[in-house]
């Protein structure tokens, strides 16, 4: 079976990168068509890359369908026709978007994956010319945000269209099947694959007494992640006398952000330079290595899905402060794995962190509850399984 | 020196409601006999003009123009000193037909200059006493155009304060207005209008602007369930019309104060959260940084106390020395002393 992966960067994110490894390795053809390069020098086990197509190629590509298939590049120009002037104008034009889709017309994969529902939006064009079934994901923000933003309304009328069309649409938990329901996906056709871990990858956190509190984030540097209430609870704790170290562990996104800039003044104009260090981003295996020195997670998000770091940290056997943004509550229950708590509140998260730094023996308890629960849901094993299971049923139905 | 006066309004001036009623209400304390001539539609509905002080002093025509037989015969019958004409456009009329032959004419122009087209500008600067202009540019225009240089005055605009909530009723209108970036902290002011909608407290809260962190106040808004509550605007050059209270809840220094600054010199009392090496001060409540909790509590001290709005709006008006609604009706009056003089 041949998997055509279009809209992510290359390399992609961790999860994905181990999802198509993991895809790879069980014998499947992946296929990667990105949208953007980050390190073209990167490799992964199996797994083939087209890059994005450059400027100049678009007459190439349109001759070369041409002569393979008249009928995919009628359909083509005809899907380019229709694009909405909103959507036309975010790409540079539909001559943008010709080109963007021309590499891609020609080929006959047995199933194409769309990992973001932005992405998906993008290629509508091609939703007609692919003999195949198209696979969109729904993961969190394109669900829970970006239809409300008023600059991204040509996304927010795309996304119906893109649910509608899809053969199969994955989301990481139950709420976001009933989210995305809202925006017009019929739910028969929803599959909810969970993210996943691989426990055996992580070791187990130490468990230490005594010194600094070591608390950790570990995401993209991004204003949906609430850095600035995780801030002000690391204040909060700091003036009730607790020895705070908080690490943040994480970039900037690809397409930028002011949300570092944000996070270095907060940090500044709270005084926490002697607790809060800005690590930048780190490998995951480094990421494996903090956790396993780290007393807590800290996540203050305000939209999520289910995030892999949380699932990261369980698996680490690390108690988990969250607040109760999107899925999250698929896999942390508040007073067992961790603390749940309102998102936009840093007296709430603050109040939890001190629970726990309170005490090592509930940190202890709530670490092992969630190294078991990952064990029991969340591994990757079980996630490639029901991809390859989505997969199958969706060619098989053809 | 007071007098009988009569203001005649259109829609197509600038002057909004509010302003007028404040006017009308400063020159009957000051004792003049003041009439204000208005056609029924959105004049008609003018919240300011339903004023108990100004009981008797509007006349509304249903359906009739300004300019129409009902309202001649009106003016005629009340012989007024002056009449003051709050369109270039309306005066034209008035003046072309030779309407008011032995008053003195005060005419109001528009910021735009459109009225500057009116077909009888020849014969308005003839007949009138005083030619009243937004800015020194839109007078210099006139001047162009031939105004006599002596009598232009600019009489600067002030922001319409409605006193719309100083008997409760209705929303508390805020504003806040400058680039949507993060350095703005609007995620933290949308937060507590949602704690106001909590304590019961009703309010309208528009934020004008655009910028890159438009992303996370539209979120803000959809996460709060604030999609009747708060807008998101556009910047449209009358960011505190219609405003009860001004809201900054900047977390940086470096984000511009020019905002809080003109929320001042407009008489708009404002709940800011304090700043490192300007901090405002008079004419509002000042509060923590990111502490919505705070931001909420003292918007619901402000929408449970008109006067408190009214003092404050006031003593910030008082520091910046622009001019507002009170300069403007104290300005407005010396220059009908001097049209009549």
């Amino acid at each position: 079976m041949h998997l055509l992966e279009v809209g992510v960067h290359w390399p992609p994110e961790t999860f994905l990168r181990r999802k198509l490894e993991g895809l790879a390795a069980g014998g499947m053809r992946v296929t990667v068509a990105a949208n953007a390069i980050r390190d073209a020098d990167a490799e992964l086990a199996g797994v083939e890359l087209i890059p994005p197509a450059r400027a100049g190629s678009g007459l190439r590509d349109a001759l070369a369908l041409l002569v393979r298939s008249p009928r995919r590049l009628a359909r083509l120009l005809l899907g380019v026709r229709r694009v909405p002037p909103g959507l036309a104008r975010r790409h540079g034009g539909r001559r943008a978007i010709l080109r963007m889709c021309l590499p891609l017309a020609r080929l006959r994969p047995d199933v194409v994956q769309f990992e973001w529902n932005v992405a998906a939006v993008d290629h509508l064009p091609l939703f007609a010319v692919w003999d195949c079934p198209v696979v969109t994901s729904c993961r969190g923000s394109d669900l829970t945000v970006y239809p409300h933003v008023p600059a991204l309304a040509a996304y927010a009328a795309g996304l119906p269209e893109v649910l509608g069309r899809a053969s199969a649409v994955h989301c990481v938990s139950e709420s976001l099947v009933a989210e995305a329901a809202r925006h017009g996906l019929d739910i028969h056709k929803a599959r909810v694959i969970r993210p996943a871990v691989d426990p055996a990858a992580f070791q187990s956190a130490a468990g230490r007494a005594g010194g600094a509190f070591r608390v950790l984030m570990v995401s993209e540097l991004r204003w949906e992640k609430g850095y600035e209430y995780a801030l002000g609870a690391a204040r909060e704790l700091v003036d009730k006398g607790v020895p705070l170290a908080l690490e943040l562990l994480g970039g900037v996104p690809p397409a930028g952000s002011s949300e570092r800039n944000r996070i270095a003044h907060t940090v500044a104009d709270l005084g926490l330079e002697r607790h809060v260090t800005l690590a930048g981003a780190v490998s995951p295996e480094e990421v494996g290595r903090r956790l396993a020195r780290a007393d807590v997670l800290l996540q203050s998000s305000l939209a999520e899905g289910i995030p892999n770091t949380v699932l990261e940290a369980m698996a680490c056997g690390l108690p988990v402060v969250t607040s109760e943004a999107g899925s999250v509550t698929e896999a942390v229950s508040d007073g067992i794995e961790g603390f749940v708590v309102e998102p936009r509140s840093a007296p709430a998260l603050a109040q939890a962190l001190l629970r726990l730094w309170r005490d090592p023996a509930l940190r202890r308890r709530m670490g092992v509850a969630g190294r078991e629960r990952v064990r029991s849901g969340f591994t990757l094993e079980r996630q490639l399984q029901d991809f390859l299971s989505l997969y199958g049923e969706l060619t098989a139905a053809r | 020196m007071t007098g009988r006066v009569a203001m005649l309004v259109s829609t197509s001036g600038d002057d909004g409601g509010a302003v007028i009623a404040y006017r009308l209400r400063h020159l009957l304390e000051a004792g003049w006999d003041v009439r204000l001539f208005c056609k029924g539609g959105v004049w008609g509905r003018e919240p300011a003009l339903q004023d108990e002080a100004l009981r008797g002093r509007v006349q509304v025509a249903a359906r009739a123009r300004a300019d129409s037989a009902p309202f001649q015969r009106r003016l005629r019958r009340l012989r007024p000193a002056l009449v003051h004409i709050h369109s270039g456009h309306l005066a034209s009329k008035y003046v072309a037909r030779g309407l008011l032959p032995d008053q003195r004419l005060v005419v109001s122009f528009r910021e735009d200059g459109q009225d500057l087209d009116a077909p009888e500008l020849d014969g308005i600067w003839r007949r009138v006493t005083l030619a009243l202009f937004p800015s020194d540019v839109a007078c210099g225009r006139a001047l162009d155009r031939g105004c006599p240089e002596e009598r232009a005055e600019v009489l600067e605009p002030a922001i319409e304060i409605r006193p719309n909530g100083a008997n409760g009723e209705g929303p508390l209108r805020l504003v806040s207005f400058g680039p949507l970036v993060w350095e703005r902290g609007y995620e933290h002011s949308v937060h507590a209008v949602a704690l106001l909608r909590e304590m019961g407290v009703r309010c309208e809260y528009r934020i004008v602007g655009e910028g890159e962190h438009v992303q996370a106040v539209a979120f803000a808004r959809h996460q709060l369930g604030l999609h009747d509550e708060v807008r998101l605007v556009a910047p449209d050059g009358k960011p505190l019309e219609s405003a009860d209270v001004f809201v900054d809840p900047a977390v940086s220094d470096s984000a511009s104060s020019t905002a809080l600054a003109a929320a001042q010199s407009s008489g708009v009392p404002y709940v800011a959260t304090a700043r490192r090496e300007a901090p405002p001060e008079g004419g509002g409540i000042v509060v923590p940084r990111r502490d919505p909790v705070a931001l909420a509590e003292a918007l619901a001290r402000l929408a449970r106390d008109p006067g408190l709005r009214r003092r404050l709006g006031r003593q910030g008006q008082q520091q910046t020395g622009f001019a507002g609604v009170y300069d403007d009706a104290q300005r407005l009056e010396s220059l009908y002393r001097r049209a009549l003089s």
